[in-house]
């Protein structure tokens, strides 16, 4: 072995980096564990070994890292309690700033670049295409939660203080570019209103958009105490009420942005009601079909519970809107919804036979 | 080498930093070069092991540190006894006294399991 090439500050350094990287050591057990290897090497430098072939024997009599954490988890459980603190600035900065930048960011494109500079035909297409993009990156980023949240844990335990110091940075700059950028038009800024750029696909995309990252918070949320990976099987499989409340709330939504579409513009006025429903069940019946997919017992209380508030609102809403009006709408609407989850459930019934006989 | 039942090492550990502890204050190395000392060097015992075993001892505060610069420049974390260390030692030492004299009791041929219990359990 050849001592000339071996750096002993750095091997020392980064053996006791490697076990500090674990989460388990504070700042003075690592000195401590650092000045161990100093002595124990240099007590056996010169026993016919090398400085490089004595600090391997002192590591390798020091322990192991794996065990040396174990050891040292059991003392500093304090370490763990204070990291959860560092957890929540994270999160807090993250759940501030995200939607915030979102909104900043949206309202500069759509407002004030492509609405103000282009026709509104290809403004609303080129922000419905920016709408449906991001709503594929709220998914990528929900599908990599996983990696996200291996990437926060290492950075935290190797140094919480500098990671929540980073988490304030977008937050600082959000708010130098709220002040100093934009002093004359924040009002115009914040005041995102996605309805005066005129274009319905840009108005539907959008809010298809928002019901994404809504329903991913819901994903994220409901799958934290489940061992698997975030799928929708995961997901939907023996869900909870409290989950199909909510994603019956959001297929609501859903459903009813779908009334954004003109269909008395491109078919004969009289009849638009017609495809406009059938959109409308349409979002019933997808939601129906991963329910009943993935269920294939019991999904008939899965779907009542799931469609219940949904269908209370169609009814109570839709009657006292048809009271002021001279068409009425309400059986049309609510009709679709229940033929949408009942053909949902037999076609989830029937695909999931077929496709996953193992299961239910 | 003896191998000891690390749950044996981990209850032994204490008392034995302590009786080290009692004739002055000392460093991790120097306490780990200690114990080699008095065993021969047969004890087995990962090194790093000693250091929570302190930290749990000056928790109980068994033990006060300080961080002291030695001749090589580098700080150390030495450890000293406290009155309260000096106790639990004293009462560590009394139990560890009982339980060895009550297990050459039993290992006794007149009183022990071999002679009693194990004729019974290899039948």
């Amino acid at each position: 072995m050849e001592t000339g090439k071996f750096d002993l500050d750095k091997s020392v350094a980064d053996y006791v980096q490697l076990i500090q990287g674990r989460g388990s050591l504070t700042g003075s057990d690592a000195e401590e564990l650092k000045g161990h290897l100093y002595d124990a090497t240099e007590a056996l430098t010169g026993n016919e070994l090398t400085q490089e072939e004595a600090f391997i024997i002192a590591r390798k009599r020091l322990g192991d890292k794996d065990m040396l954490h174990e050891e040292y988890s059991k003392v500093n459980t304090g370490i763990h309690v204070n990291k959860i603190w560092a957890y929540m600035f994270i999160g807090f900065n993250v759940l501030c700033i995200v939607p915030s930048f979102g909104i900043l960011f949206l309202g500069v494109i759509e407002l004030n670049l492509i609405a103000q500079f282009l026709p509104r035909e290809i403004g609303g297409i080129l922000i419905t295409i920016l709408h449906l993009t991001l709503c594929l990156g709220v998914v990528y980023l929900i599908k990599q939660k996983n990696g996200i949240a291996a990437f926060i844990e290492k950075r935290v335990q190797k140094n919480p203080v500098t990671t929540v110091a980073w988490s304030f940075l977008p937050v600082l700059i959000f708010w130098l570019v709220k002040v100093f950028v934009f002093k004359n038009n924040v009002q115009m800024l914040f005041q995102f209103q996605i309805s005066k750029i005129g274009s319905n696909a840009a108005e539907l995309s959008f809010y298809t958009l928002i019901l994404t990252v809504i329903f991913g918070a819901i994903a994220l949320v409901f799958s934290a105490g489940k061992t698997e990976k975030l799928t929708l099987k995961s997901l939907f499989e023996k869900p909870t009420t409290l989950f199909l409340i909510l994603t019956g709330i959001v297929t609501e939504f859903a459903a009813a942005c779908t009334r954004m579409i003109r269909f008395e513009d491109l078919l004969i006025p009289e009849y638009s009601i017609i495809p406009a429903a059938i959109t409308f069940g349409l979002v019933y019946f997808i939601a129906s079909v991963v329910i009943s997919y993935y269920n294939r017992l019991n999904n008939f209380k899965y779907l009542v519970i799931f469609a219940a508030l949904g269908l209370i609102l169609e009814t109570s809403v839709g009657i006292s809107a048809d009271m002021t009006r001279v068409e009425k709408y309400t059986p049309f609407f609510v009709s679709a919804l229940i033929i949408g989850v009942i053909a949902g459930k037999f076609l989830g019934q029937m695909v999931g036979k077929n496709v996953r006989p193992a299961h239910n | 080498m003896k191998e000891l039942n690390k749950d044996l090492m981990a209850s032994s550990l204490a008392p034995m930093v302590l009786l080290i502890l009692q004739r002055q204050e000392s460093y991790g190395y120097e306490i780990i070069q200690q114990l080699k000392d008095k065993t021969g060097g047969e004890l087995a015992v990962a090194e790093g092991t000693l250091y929570p075993v302190l930290k749990k001892m000056e928790e109980k505060e068994w033990v006060e540190s300080n961080w002291k610069k030695a001749d090589t420049g580098r700080e150390r974390k030495y450890y000293a006894l406290t009155d309260k260390g000096q106790q639990e030692l004293e009462q560590q030492l009394s139990q560890w006294t009982y339980i060895n004299n009550l297990i050459q009791k039993l290992w006794k041929p007149e009183n022990s399991i071999s002679t009693n219990l194990l004729p019974i359990m290899y039948s």
